[in-house]
């Protein structure tokens, strides 16, 4: 058998004598020395070891050695059975039903009753009486307090039930739900790789491209100067020219002329000017 | 011109937001960093032309004094071909043997996850298939779950909750 049933209850049917030993050492061990219980983990077990447990178990429970159908597993009912009049239960009713329809009961509690008095098996003595004030005491409990009373059981049961079985299995079923969503957003991690990948690639690429159209730019630019120097070089030639030309004109004329020449051209331009004059003064 | 065998890039295929998306939280900083290196490559591509630009050859013709130099400079230009630049230090070699590696190591960890994943989807499925509550008796209930059933080996005081018994330490509470 399993290790976790061998170490659990069963070890007490697989050693005999050994579950006293241990039933008798434990309350020694957490109670009586000064106070200083020593504590002890539950053991835990693991998922595989579980899964390997229940499917064992499982198969002693529900397998197909099993007689299922005249040996049911026992089940506890969430709610009581119903009753009528407040505790007399309805399967008595519905037992009655079939044989003598809807009074049958009824008659059948009323006749016995008659009957057990009729021959003093019921005997109206001082002590007769504590039968129907008990059961109107019952009856009277049920109808004033009964659904606090219930409320209280069932939330205690309840109350058990989440701390024994709904809240672990809900812990565990959770704890695995969060593990596969971790898990998942871990796949969809990986894909980092992927696109880093093509980013470094295309780093590479681009810079090549880059240095590529720098090439292009390069050479444009170089034929371009080459034949921009062309085009300046002779502009500057003709302007240079030009300057040079009309320079050699000037200063060629200048020098033609003669210190002769020179005075007849200040003398022609005292004339002008005194004539100049003479015709102010007569417009005046 | 580029020989056509050449593949050229001049536009990011990389898809920024799925990136972005599945990096884990705390290499954020690193995909910015990549991201901000990666714009100015992007934009350096995209400051410079794309092909050899256009001289107005016939502009030049008819200033230069010399028409036939524009025309043995338009010739020569048009003829010109320009090597695209090799991949001397083996970046995108190194590139690829890098991805190589790391799809080693990212199968092997999808392997190792993917199986962490299933155990856990099994463990779930098994859950389900355990009987209801209702459908225990005290000793079936030990089998299925020793841990919270009932254990000789660990006594418990009345009420038999975890959290009542007195070896467990209550928060603010002097454990003697």
């Amino acid at each position: 058998m399993l290790p976790a049933l061998k170490s659990g209850v069963l070890r007490s049917i697989l050693h005999g004598q050994g579950a006293f030993r241990a039933i008798a050492v434990a309350p020694i061990r957490a109670g009586s020395t000064g106070g200083s219980a020593e504590y002890i983990p539950p053991k835990t077990y693991t998922k595989e070891e579980r899964i390997e447990q229940w499917d064992y178990v499982n198969s002693v429970y529900f397998g197909p050695e099993r007689d299922l159908k005249n040996f049911p597993n026992p089940s506890q009912p969430d709610q009581a059975p119903p009753v009528r009049m407040g505790i007399v239960p309805a399967s008595w009713f519905e037992f009655f039903y079939p044989k003598t329809g809807v009074t049958g009961p009824y008659l059948f509690a009323g006749g016995l009753s008659l009957w057990m008095l009729s021959k003093e098996v019921m005997v109206i003595d001082h002590y007769f009486w504590e039968f129907p004030s008990f059961w109107g005491a019952v009856w009277f409990v049920n109808y004033k307090f009964g659904s606090q009373i219930k409320k209280y059981f069932s939330d205690q049961l309840q109350l058990k039930q989440d701390i024994i079985f709904t809240r672990p299995i809900n812990a565990m079923k959770g704890a695995a739900q969060e593990t596969i969503a971790k898990c998942e957003r871990l796949i969809e991690e990986t894909e980092v790789a992927k696109h880093l990948y093509l980013a470094k690639k295309e780093g590479v690429e681009l810079q090549l491209e880059a240095a590529y159209r720098q090439r292009l730019l390069t050479a444009f630019q170089e034929v371009k100067k080459r034949l921009d120097y062309a085009l300046e070089k002779e502009n500057v030639k003709r302007r240079y020219e030009q300057e040079h030309m009309v320079n050699w004109i000037v200063s060629s004329v200048t020098k033609s002329i003669t210190a002769q020449q020179e005075k007849e051209s200040i003398q022609s331009c005292i004339k002008t000017l005194k004539n100049l004059s003479a015709k102010q003064a007569a417009v005046l | 011109m580029a020989s056509k065998a050449v593949k050229r890039v001049s536009s990011s295929a990389v898809d920024w937001a799925r990136f972005a998306a599945v990096i884990p939280k705390v290499q954020i900083d690193t995909l910015r960093n990549i991201k901000t290196k990666h714009d100015t490559f992007l934009n350096k591509v995209h400051q410079l032309p794309e092909n050899l630009p256009k001289i107005d050859f016939s502009g030049y013709k008819s200033r230069l004094p010399d028409p036939s130099m524009a025309d043995r400079f338009q010739k020569a230009y048009e003829a010109l071909s320009i090597p695209y630049p090799v991949d001397k230090d083996h970046f995108l070699q190194k590139v690829e043997a890098e991805r190589e590696e790391q799809d080693k190591v990212v199968k092997q960890i999808v392997t190792f996850v993917q199986k962490e994943i299933d155990g856990n989807r099994t463990f779930i499925s098994k859950i389900d298939t355990l009987p209801k509550y209702q459908d225990y008796t005290r000793e079936s209930f030990v089998y299925y779950f020793p841990d919270t059933g009932f254990d000789p080996q660990r006594p418990t005081i009345w009420p038999h909750h975890e959290e009542d018994q007195p070896y467990v330490r209550k928060e603010g509470e002097d454990h003697h």
